[in-house]
């Protein structure tokens, strides 16, 4: 098992590397001259460019300016924010905290609604039940998850006044309640998907000569369906699970923008808005490592589950 | 003459029709067999004949949305007491499933949950039947291990399907099957699916621990060697019916039913002179349709014109031992 | 003559009996696209006219939707709005599968080191929200339609081409492969005439399915002003200004967002639908 493990650790440093190198070469891929773009656009002088060209090695050649860059991130000196004149990772650091807490509250609720869901129209397969939960599921998977945040926002917040309408409060308790409506809706998004991939796994585990054998030892329903059918079905959906948490990293720019939350995809919206290339660079690799984590994470839980994985 | 073992099972009349698109399969018509206490019962008969269906539907290990099954199953538990299966409900069969009467299957590598040790795949049926705790059935689980020729059997306990060989695997579903001291088990074909030299290492283990512990056996097959080797009864299947059925030995020295003849035939003996080997011409009936008449006639050598028409009824011999369902056929 | 005239209305009645809620769903786009295309002639009011005088204006007469906060006619703006809305997916999924069909049908059919390749570039695109890399890229290359719909096409070649490619990776082990190659027909010759049409079913399910998807990403794009620009209007980009006056007007985010909804709902249907027919054991007749 230890040895998967460093396999794994030792291929996502490898994308880690190819990605940053990607991530770095972006900037100087937009068109135009890199200079002026980091001088923001504005009228600059020639001394003022030839000074932004020393001050990030524009004139060294490409491998070296890599290598600066590099060092500058592993040293934790993540450049300086264009617009705010704040150093990046400090801009960071202050708002990836409640952008962790929604995604993480996001996944928590997916998971406890796709869960039973893909369990019960599984048992009940071709039953009235079965239908319904397919339609719910078809609507949600259709619904664009800042469409379902503005409703539980015009419902709830508005409207009923159970929660608040915007922003987010001090401290990681509070947070529970303000995060809540996004967070909510965050997780509907992916509950569509996983509930039908846990649906069809269980299905065609159910199908299996195992199971035959499990019912002809006389176990309980119970105990064919919860522990043989789902330890079977659960690789499958956890593998979704984990694709489905990456993307929640995508669309938490938006539902931060709905909600008025300063995480990090509100961050990142905003200094796309404005070219603030460092920000971009600084978050967006912050991303790529959260997931290329939750990727290790699934592989990791998934070889616990099915030990058929651990010797590939 | 010394005293039959009781008949612990009895199935009487039973008929399973499957629903499929376009109309009914009627893959068991009117089967009736029993089984003495300590003995073992021999199924067979080509794929498709209803052996599997038959025997399944003994633990009712049916799709119960796809099967309408019509008959009598009745089984005398520990206790003395005689139940009918079919009438059971899903409680009542549980209770007996795995404990009373156990089941093993054809193919071992899909037959145990590849995600759970196999230890717990045996525990898990002490821990239900005999009520005994995790350490408890461990133990007992260890010891079934090694009875049935499992080494190393305590580290074997958390290993997992895919490292044991086929052999291996089956002895496996042989301690699963064994677990609670049934009193008759149900076998599927289970050295089918591995190599001839571990077929007869598992078929010695069977008939050794059926020895140990008297439980009977029924065993279905194709293979007639198995038969001849395992068998003390054997029953003869075709088309969904009970064709013939007597001891092993009158079945294998004078068989009555033309197919059981045509079957034996087919055996290839070493030393033979003939180049060819014998088949039995033409294939099995379609069980969608109702037959008229006697289902093997259209490949029957024997065949007469009554047989096409009128379906030949049951003949049973005077002490009981002997049964075939045959116009020709002289009991 | 009699003949086949009734063989077509049994094919429609056949149709209807097996795929009823995809039939339904047929219809209901197709009316969707018929009142888009004819927005021009059949909207009210010009899209980009505001009226300042009559600013978010509840329903009425004049205004069946009412108006935003500009004073434009919020019916005229979902109508025209569906333009981009149904194009942009088109041309998302078009690029795709430009692009990802002969990635998929190298990739499958070579499986050398060429394969391997291009699965890992594939590998680590697809672990990253396509959501992510169309912002980022957008902000390096510029905003509005044309370069959202462009990059997100490019971030959906990978999911296609891997498709494509586990799909020709079953078909070459068929014998009409083996047989295709003992007859002397060269590599491209057999993808292209021969594995490619029995990759079609497959193909058009996922593309069907990535058209919904599209439209999500479109819309959220646009949400976030990356996307369509003023004074055009989208869908997506309703629905961000329809969020901005939710309190006041909910008309606009609210209509938005359902059309949204239907229409993909119903490009999802369609999609389940084919993917039902095209199922290898479904019982064909």
């Amino acid at each position: 098992m230890g040895k998967y493990i460093l396999k794994r650790l030792f291929s996502i440093l490898v994308i880690f590397f190819i990605a940053s190198v990607i991530i770095f070469s972006l900037v100087r891929l937009a068109p135009g001259d890199v200079a002026a773009s980091i001088a923001g656009g504005g009228k600059t002088t020639q001394a003022t460019l030839e000074a932004i060209r020393a001050k990030y090695h524009l004139n060294d050649p490409v491998v070296v300016q890599y290598g600066v860059w590099m060092k500058g991130i592993l040293k934790g000196d993540w450049g300086t924010s264009f617009q705010m004149h704040t150093p990046v990772l400090v801009l960071i650091t202050s708002r990836i905290g409640l952008t962790f807490q929604l995604i993480l509250m996001g996944f928590v609720i997916g998971i406890l609604v796709s869960l039973p869901l893909g369990i019960v129209s599984a048992v009940k397969q071709g039953t009235y039940t079965d239908h319904v939960i397919s339609v719910l599921t078809t609507i949600t998977a259709a619904c664009p998850a800042y469409f379902i945040g503005m409703l539980c926002m015009l419902l709830f917040a508005y409207r009923l006044g159970w929660f608040p309408v915007y922003g987010s409060g001090r401290g990681i308790w509070e947070n529970f309640y303000y995060l809540f409506l996004p967070s909510l809706s965050i997780g509907l998004g992916m509950v569509a998907m996983n509930a039908k991939n846990l649906r069809s796994a269980m299905i065609s585990a159910h199908e299996s000569n195992y199971i035959l054998t499990a019912r002809a030892k006389g176990l309980s329903n119970k105990r064919i369906i919860l522990y043989h059918t789902l330890k079977n079905a659960v690789v499958p959906y956890l593998t979704i699970s984990g694709l489905e948490m990456a993307s929640m990293l995508g669309s938490t720019s938006i539902i931060e923008r709905t909600f008025s939350i300063s995480g990090i995809g509100s961050l990142l919206v905003d200094a796309v808005a404005k070219n603030d290339y460092p920000v971009v660079q600084g978050i967006t690799l912050v991303i790529v490592v959260l997931v290329l984590l939750i990727n290790l994470a699934v592989d990791v839980l998934n070889a616990l589950m099915d030990p058929r994985i651990r010797i590939r | 003459m010394a005293e039959k073992p009781q008949k612990i099972l009895r199935i009487n009349d039973l008929s399973v029709d499957f629903r499929s698109e376009d109309g009914h399969v009627h893959a068991v018509r009117n089967v009736n067999l029993y089984v003495r206490q300590g003995k073992t019962l021999g199924i067979v008969g080509e794929s498709g004949c209803g052996k599997s269906v038959t025997v399944r539907s003994i633990l009712w290990l049916h799709n119960i949305k796809e099967t309408k099954v019509k008959g009598e199953i009745l089984f005398t538990k520990r206790s003395g007491e005689q139940v009918d299966i079919a009438q059971m409900s899903l409680a009542e069969l549980q209770q007996i499933r795995g404990n009373e009467i156990s089941m093993i299957f054809q193919d071992p590598m899909t037959s145990l949950n590849p995600v759970v040790k196999v230890g717990v795949q045996v525990a898990e049926a002490l821990e239900k039947h005999q009520k005994l705790g995790r350490r408890e059935a461990k133990e007992r689980t260890i010891e079934l291990f090694r009875k049935v020729g499992i080494r190393s059997a305590a580290r074997r306990f958390d290993q997992y399907p895919h490292e044991f060989s086929g052999g291996m695997q089956q002895r496996i579903m042989i301690a699963m099957a064994l677990a609670c001291n049934p009193s008759i088990l149900l076998a599927d074909e289970p050295t089918t699916a591995l190599d001839v030299t571990i077929q007869a290492q598992v078929l010695k283990s069977i008939k050794e621990l059926q020895a140990q512990t008297g439980m009977a056996i029924i065993f279905i097959t194709h293979n007639l060697g198995v038969v001849a080797h395992l068998c003390d009864d054997v029953t003869v299947m075709y088309a969904g019916q009970v064709v013939e059925y007597a001891t092993t030995r009158d079945l294998f020295a004078a068989p009555l039913h033309p197919y059981t003849q045509a079957l034996l035939k087919t055996i290839p003996r070493l030393g033979m002179e003939q180049k060819k080997l014998e088949v039995i011409e033409g294939m099995p009936p379609s069980l969608k349709k109702e037959i008229t008449g006697c289902a093997f006639a259209p490949r029957c050598t024997q065949c007469m014109e009554k047989c096409k028409t009128q379906a030949p009824s049951v003949r049973i011999s005077a002490d009981g031992s002997r049964m075939v369902r045959c116009h020709a056929a002289q009991i | 003559m009699n003949r086949t005239k009734r063989k077509k209305s049994d094919v429609l009645r056949r149709l209807w009996k097996d795929y009823k809620l995809a039939c339904v769903a047929t219809v209901v786009l197709g009316l969707i696209i018929l009142l888009v295309i004819l927005s021009p002639v059949i909207a009210p009011y010009d899209p980009a006219a505001m009226d300042l005088a009559h600013r978010l204006e509840g329903s009425s007469p004049a205004h069946w939707l009412g108006t935003d906060s500009q004073g434009r006619d919020i019916l005229s703006r979902l109508l025209t709005g569906g333009y981009t809305a149904l194009l942009g997916p088109l041309c998302v999924v078009g690029i795709g599968l430009a692009a990802g069909v002969p990635l998929g049908l190298i990739s499958g059919y070579t499986n050398g080191r060429a394969d391997n390749m291009i699965m890992r570039v594939c590998d680590v695109i697809l672990s990253f929200p396509a959501m992510l890399l169309a912002l980022i890229t957008v902000s390096i290359f510029g905003r509005g339609i044309r370069n959202t719909v462009v990059i997100l096409g490019f971030f959906y070649i990978p999911t296609i081409a891997r498709m494509v490619r586990s799909n020709v990776i079953v078909q070459k082990e068929q014998a009409y492969v083996e047989a295709c190659r003992a007859i002397g027909f060269s590599a491209p010759y057999i993808m292209v005439r021969h594995i490619l049409p029995n990759c079609f079913s497959t193909i058009i399910v996922q593309a069907t399915l990535c058209m919904g998807y599209a439209l999500l990403d479109i819309s959220a794009m646009s949400f976030l002003g990356l996307g369509v620009q003023e004074p055009q209007a989208d869908w997506g980009k309703l629905l961000a200004d329809g969020k901005n006056i939710i309190m006041t007007n909910p008309i606009l985010a609210v209509s938005s967002g359902i059309i949204i909804m239907i229409t993909i709902i119903c490009i999802n249907l369609m999609g389940e639908a084919l993917d039902a027919y095209f199922d290898p054991r479904r019982k064909k007749v």
